[in-house]
């Protein structure tokens, strides 16, 4: 009788069935996304990624905490990050090559855009 | 001097940027948050001082969770790495400090917060939000049927007008908080699609301090004129019935925390407890309260009883501002019964009197009315228009009648506008009255009402 009453889930209240981690889309990668990605093409720890991002960018790119935990959530449901270890609550990843994929989609998005930019002010830029 | 302070919090759990400025405002005036209880929210005092405070969503958390589940461990960890200490929790929003002097906030992309903190208000917020607001609509749909059909019953009674004022507030502030909520979700996903901005919220604080003293007020209003009475032992016994039923509710919530029991367990051992307390101790409390009223217990004492046909009566010898003697000779008093009944709220008051005759004295002529003073003007079609109904009503008399009210002469009523009842082409001797401020509902059992006697009637029942 219990175990019915536990299979109920009456889920008005708590809804179980709501998505734990709010689904991001990844066409286009923000800058955090970028370095987070960028920091696990090595081995890395996820709370270490933080660390890791400031000295890339030399402070100029701070991830929340919050965020960088919701966004490891993301790009592991998503499969562009895989877990290699776990160490109690210590987790570590690896970019997957679907992140890769996403990285360098993303970093030859960039490099067009510095295309252009070059292309229009080393024409008419010094003119102006 | 108090080291520690508890304080009545009221924010909507959405207002992240509220809570935080309250928070960091408190810290520089020496009141540190420490933590909250079901109703309110702990301070410690300590050196004003700048610290930073955040509010975060996650959705995963619960209020039945015996504890912080692994992923919200994990979360608290990568907080702490940035400085951020967690202090409490409200369900899924949870709260921390800081007390570095720049310290990176915890979250830093606009859209993933909102996001994630929808995810959190859709977990149980915005449910239970949706359902107050249905029961506040039917609410409101029942007051609306009540004042088109029966206006005088509702109006006449402070018990009436303050559950009516209580589910506005609710409707209100449901409406408010989820049109405020979606208002504010709106313009924030466009200003992260924009220029990943993260923009600030704004709570409805004043308009529910607002709404809550309202409703004190109006509960104030309805309870002092009924002190000493019974009614408002009644109310008192409900009231703590109510606060037992919650402190029970919320008792057996945390044993099954501290039982470690799950989440689901608890949820479902919670909610299955609160709807059977609910019958247990409403059905009992609605049970005593009928013994009560039919062990005669919040009737007055009868001046005398008499035993007639198997059946105890009750007499009474109320004052009535109008009696039988006043317009005939003959009439003994100990033959009669004299009642009266008064109700009365901010908008409206009804008077009930009656002079009948004892069952054991058959023939006797009888008299019965009903005084209904209108406060408030807007009300008074209304409430005429259901008396109006009521004797149009085939219900009340023996079938196949034919009902009809005719207007008479009203200057010998000293009243405005007089009907009177018609059943086939014969007058029956039931009124209506409509005075200034009053309509009066008089049925007289004899035959025959003089024009003196009406006249008598009009002057007696008009000064009341």
């Amino acid at each position: 009788m219990f175990d019915i009453i536990i299979k109920l889930q009456i889920s008005i209240f708590d809804n179980e069935r709501v998505r734990k981690v709010p689904r991001i889309k990844f066409q286009t990668l923000t800058e955090q996304m970028f370095y987070i990605l960028l920091c696990l093409m090595d081995e890395c720890c996820g709370m270490d990624i933080m660390e890791k991002v400031k000295q890339m960018t030399e402070e100029r790119v701070s991830v929340g905490p919050g965020t960088l935990y919701n966004l490891l959530e993301n790009f592991l449901e998503a499969g562009m990050i895989r877990e290699t270890k776990v160490e109690g609550r210590k987790r570590s990843y690896i970019i997957t090559e679907s992140g890769q994929d996403a990285l360098k989609t993303e970093y030859q998005r960039l490099l067009r855009l510095a295309s252009d930019y070059q292309t229009v002010t080393g024409k008419g830029g010094q003119d102006r | 001097m108090k080291d520690v302070k508890y304080r009545l919090e009221i924010f909507s759990f959405y207002d992240h940027t509220g809570i935080v400025q309250h928070l960091e405002k408190m810290a520089l005036k020496g009141w540190l948050f420490i933590g909250r209880n079901a109703l309110c929210w702990k301070y410690r005092r300590m050196e004003p001082r700048q610290v930073h405070f955040a509010v975060t969503y996650f959705p995963g958390a619960s209020e039945f969770d015996p504890e912080p589940s692994e992923e919200q461990q994990i979360f608290k960890e990568f907080c702490e790495k940035e400085g951020w200490q967690y202090i409490s929790s409200v369900a899924q929003m949870q709260i921390f400090m800081n007390e570095q002097e720049e310290p990176v906030p915890i979250e830093t992309d606009a859209l993933l917060q909102v996001e994630n903190m929808h995810q959190a208000m859709k977990k149980n917020y915005l449910v239970g939000q949706y359902l107050l607001l249905g029961v506040g609509v039917l609410q409101m749909a029942l007051f609306l049927y009540r004042m088109l059909s029966d206006p005088i019953g509702l109006f006449s009674s402070n018990a009436n007008l303050f559950s009516v004022s209580c589910w506005l507030v609710v409707l209100l502030v449901c409406a408010v908080e989820l049109i405020s909520y979606y208002r504010w979700r709106s313009r924030a996903l466009k200003a992260a699609e924009v220029d990943r901005s993260i923009l600030a919220t704004r709570g409805n604080q004043k308009i529910q301090w607002i709404l809550l003293i309202f409703v004190l007020a109006v509960f104030i209003g309805y309870l002092l004129p009924l002190l000493g009475s019974w009614e408002s032992i009644v109310v008192g016994i409900s009231l703590a019935c109510v606060t037992v039923l919650m402190v029970l509710v919320h008792l057996i919530k945390y044993i099954l925390k501290k039982l470690r029991a799950s989440a689901v367990v608890n949820r479902t051992v919670t909610i299955a407890s609160c709807f059977v307390l609910s019958f247990v101790i409403m059905g009992s409390m609605m049970h005593v309260f009928l013994r009560m009223a039919m062990n005669g217990v919040f009737d007055r004492e009868p001046v005398e009883t008499y035993e007639y046909n198997g059946w105890t009566w009750d007499v009474y010898m109320d004052e009535l501002p109008l009696t039988l003697e006043d317009m005939m000779d003959d009439i003994d008093r100990e033959k009669y019964s004299y009642q009266r009944r008064t109700e009365e709220s901010l908008l409206m008051a009804k008077f009930e009197g009656s002079q009948r005759g004892k069952m054991t004295e058959p023939g006797l002529p009888d008299l019965k009315y009903e005084i209904i003073k209108i406060k408030t003007p807007i009300l008074y079609k209304m409430c005429l228009n259901q008396l109006i109904r009521k004797y149009s009503d085939p219900d009340t008399m023996p079938p196949g009648a034919g009902y009809s009210l005719l207007e008479l002469e009203a200057q010998n009523w000293n009243a405005e506008k007089v009907y009177q009842r018609y059943s086939d082409g014969i007058p029956m001797d039931w009124y209506i009255i409509c005075m200034d401020d009053k309509i009066i509902d008089l049925v007289c059992y004899w035959e025959n009402v003089t024009d003196d006697q009406r006249e008598i009637m009009g002057e007696k029942l008009s000064v009341l």
